[in-house]
């Protein structure tokens, strides 16, 4: 998601992302118009014209934009079916989502619901819609932030192994070392490289917590010399590229996890909508 | 590590690159659980629809009213299934609705008040709303749903009360109102202050505008309540001129005896006339202490009507003229009336053909009363029309006009004369006949004056005495000055214009001082007391009438 900086150091968009912007921002503008043309003319109710307008359209919206992943795990079949570009399906799936949240507002002529399965409903799509918006938060911010201010890059499902690889480092030069360099593994380093650690620290300023924690290593430093300075030197830095890959290992986790938040809850609302389709066709 | 190394590092750190394709953590068990929550919420929904009551898919619960349904746990008690809830079931409880034609049906809400089946006949082709297109349940317990949004009737109607229509009496009749009477409210209205020494303008309109018993409206007006009571117009004082009397190529009134011999229906009365109370004079003859309504010169002008026409008309059948009846009912009630009084004067006979004759006729007249009661019944004014269809001499025109203008010289005095006949006088004071106005409710904080009068009418008397003026009295002139230079004829003059008279614009019958839409809109707001369209019209005018109806469901659908 993070945008593609040229040559002339400009943001260069991605492909699409204009025209869909502009079609949303359309769609948008027709859709206050005609809510505004519906509270003059009519009430903004689910049941008359305008609410069962804005309710098929909702739910429209709502299945294209649930087909995204499906998209998404049907890569070569779409390709072969011509069914577009994923980074299509995914600004539909984004604009769309929006939308669908704003048509879902006037179906209900922006009241709280009154029945079990309305309430359901409401909650469901607004925490789809939030959680939705959360990560499209994420994905614009984190990519940035780990990519900026961290020396390291690193996927998320080796950082334990690499952790590992670290400790084992560490270990080893605490071994050979002389005393001080031994108590700062002993102290500091080891119980860090214990594990790799997700803190909320990093997300609030992933370099600047790291940068504080080291100020120990270039005090002791200054103290020592030759050497040990060198093993201290060396142990900083092991301490350091840990302490990245826990900013790693929190952030990316917060890159994925917050589909945990968005899809199973999306997929019960897909079901409630079916049900509230079927009542509102059968009653 | 050599091992490791051999693939290559990547960092500062010089950290080992995978050794092989890193194959992402699937995240198939968040679709998998979404699925299983989705279905298990299927189970729920499934479970609740086909076991329990039905609360988990209902849309909210119902009103009050209808919550002892919603404890039977059916949805069919209003619900029909593949369509929506229909009025069928409403009708269950509520009377008949489902065809649209009673009560609670569409075809009620457009005959309304009115009472005019062209109305009807005019959104014939309108789709029946159906009782849940204005009732929306499902919308909690305290929900009210006979409280309809004004959005509902702008379906059909005009958007709000901004857009209102200028009420219809003022509309129609452009600017000014016809009450059939020769009634200047000015003149009346200084009188009783004067005559009673009133502190209060306002106490002299309830002489006559007299509460009925909710107080919204007023008791119809009445000669003997409101106009002799108080010893104003008196009767038994006032006497017609001497009028030639009726023969064979003469123009002239018909004497009491005349009358009686002739055994027209109706004229009982005739028979125990008093004949001091007719004086002749060379060879005319007058009626002293004349009554209200006298049936002598009531008669006498059904007679002079008669020479101007062929034949007989229903016309006849009333005391005054259909004049521009609003309500057609009530001049065919009318006429029934009086034939009935003509039945009931033949009941004393001997004649056992009468007698007879006298019971067809009254199963005659009892299936015309039902026959007026059904509101899908077509009923026109223009049966009443009397066509003057029979040409006469200008000497007998001249004639027959001098004796009408005799007959009805003190009936004139207030009442109109036209066609030879009483121009009928709108008695119930009802300008309002779509919508409701509760009087009551507005003189708890308003006075009469305060809308009965100015407006734009200040204009005329504060500022510029030719300035366009509406059909309402102007308040002004109740306390304008009297010019009383001339004593013999005394005259109401402008408040700041002495010289200028007024009485010729401003105190003839046609102001009868009626507020506008305008006046109502400078209270009834929707931040102020309320603009909504129920505030003044029902959607249901009769729905306490609802078996009444009902019985006439047959009939309407055969119209």
């Amino acid at each position: 998601m993070s945008a593609a900086v040229g040559m002339s150091g400009r943001r260069r968009e991605r492909p699409g992302a204009r025209l869909w912007r502009n079609l949303f921002s359309v769609a948008l503008v027709i859709l206050l118009a005609t809510g505004l043309a519906n509270l003059l003319l009519s009430e903004m109710v689910p049941g008359n014209i305008w609410g069962i307008a804005y309710g098929t359209a909702a739910a429209t919206l709502m299945i294209g934009a649930a087909f995204f992943g499906v998209r998404r795990r049907m890569m070569h079949s779409a390709l072969r079916l011509g069914l577009g570009g994923s980074r299509q399906w995914l600004y539909f799936h984004l604009y769309g989502g929006l939308l669908f949240l704003l048509l879902m507002f006037m179906h209900t002529g922006f009241r709280l619901p009154e029945g079990v399965l309305g309430w359901w409903m409401w909650l469901l799509a607004v925490w789809t819609g939030l959680t939705g918006l959360l990560g499209l938060a994420l994905q614009q911010w984190i990519p940035k932030a780990l990519g900026s201010g961290l020396g390291l890059e690193v996927h998320y499902d080796r950082i334990p192994e690499l952790v590992a690889e670290l400790r084992d480092r560490a270990e080893e030069l605490s071994e050979g070392g002389h005393d001080p360099v031994r108590q700062l593994h002993a102290r500091k380093v080891a119980p860090e490289l214990a594990a790799p650690r997700r803190s909320w620290r990093y997300f609030i300023d992933p370099t600047g917590s790291i940068h504080s924690r080291l100020r120990e290593f270039d005090y002791l430093r200054s103290l020592l010399g030759g050497e040990e300075a060198r093993d201290v030197e060396a142990l900083e830095g092991i301490y350091r590229a840990k302490l990245e890959m826990d900013a790693h290992y929190t952030l990316q986790w917060a890159l994925r996890s917050w589909l945990y938040l968005h899809v199973p809850i999306s997929l019960v609302l897909v079901a409630i909508v079916a049900v509230h389709i079927g009542t509102v066709l059968y009653y | 590590m050599a091992e490791r190394d051999s693939k290559g590092t990547f960092s500062d750190r010089r950290l080992p690159v995978a050794q092989k394709y890193v194959i992402p953590i699937s995240r198939s068990r968040m679709v998998w659980g979404g699925l299983a929550l989705a279905g298990v919420l299927l189970l729920l929904v499934a479970v609740d629809a086909f076991v329990g009551d039905g609360d988990v898919i209902s849309a909210g619960p119902v009103s009050r009213a209808h919550a002892a349904l919603e404890e039977r746990g059916s949805c069919d008690s209003c619900h029909v299934a593949l369509a929506s809830a229909s009025s069928e079931k409403c009708q269950d409880c509520h009377g008949f609705v489902a065809d649209g034609r009673s009560a609670f049906g569409h075809a009620s809400h457009v005959l309304y008040q009115s009472s005019d089946l062209q109305r009807v006949t005019d959104h014939e082709n309108d789709a029946a709303l159906e009782c849940t297109a204005c009732h929306t349940e499902h919308q909690g317990r305290d929900a009210n749903i006979t409280e309809v949004a004004d959005a509902r009737c702008g379906n059909c109607h005009f958007g709000g009360f901004d857009e209102h229509p200028q009420f219809a009496f003022a509309r129609l009749h452009q600017a000014k109102e016809r009450p059939g009477l020769a009634f200047p409210h000015v003149k009346h209205v200084r009188k009783l202050v004067e005559k009673n020494d009133l502190a209060q303008i306002e106490t002299a309109c309830l002489y006559c505008h007299q509460s009925d018993e909710t107080g919204a409206g007023f008791v119809d007006i009445d000669f003997e309540m409101h106009c002799s009571s108080k010893g104003c117009h008196a009767q038994g004082k006032e006497k017609t001129p001497f009028l030639p009397t009726f023969a064979a190529g003469r123009p002239g009134v018909l004497t009491p005896e005349m009358i009686a011999r002739s055994g027209r229906p109706g004229t009982s009365w005739a028979k125990l006339e008093d004949p001091t109370a007719y004086p002749w004079e060379d060879g005319q003859i007058r009626k002293l202490a004349q009554l209200h309504p006298d049936p002598w010169v009531m008669e006498n002008l059904r007679h002079l009507a008669r020479q101007r026409r062929s034949g007989p008309v229903l016309a006849d059948l009333l005391l005054s003229s259909p004049g521009d009846a609003h309500n057609a009912r009530a001049l065919y009630a009318e006429a029934i009336e009086t034939l009935s009084g003509w039945i009931d004067e033949l009941r004393s006979s001997p004649d056992k053909q009468v007698q007879k004759d006298l019971e067809w006729a009254s199963s005659m007249l009892e299936s015309l009363e039902r026959q007026l009661e059904n509101p899908f019944e077509l009923a026109s004014a223009e049966a009443f029309e009397a066509l003057d269809d029979v040409e006469l001499d200008p000497a007998t025109e001249e004639a027959l006009d001098e004796i009408e203008a005799g007959l009805t010289k003190w009936c004139s005095e207030c009442h109109g004369v036209a066609n030879g006949a009483i121009v009928r006088p709108q008695a119930d004071q009802e300008m309002l006949v779509r919508a409701n106005f509760d009087h009551r409710a507005h003189a708890l904080q308003q006075g009469c004056l305060d809308c009965h009068s100015s407006g734009y009418n200040a204009g005329v008397c504060e500022q510029d005495p030719s300035a366009e003026f509406d059909w309402r009295t102007p308040f002004c002139l109740y306390v304008s000055p009297m010019d009383t230079s001339d004593p013999a004829n005394p005259k109401l003059v402008h408040p700041e214009r002495h010289d200028l008279e007024v009485a010729d614009d401003f105190t003839g019958p046609e102001w009868v001082n009626l507020p506008g839409v305008e006046s109502c809109r400078s209270c009834h707001s929707s931040k102020e007391a309320g603009d909504s369209c129920t505030t003044c019209h029902e959607y249901h005018p009769h729905k306490d009438r609802g078996a009444h109806l009902s019985r006439f469901l047959g009939e309407g659908d055969e119209s």
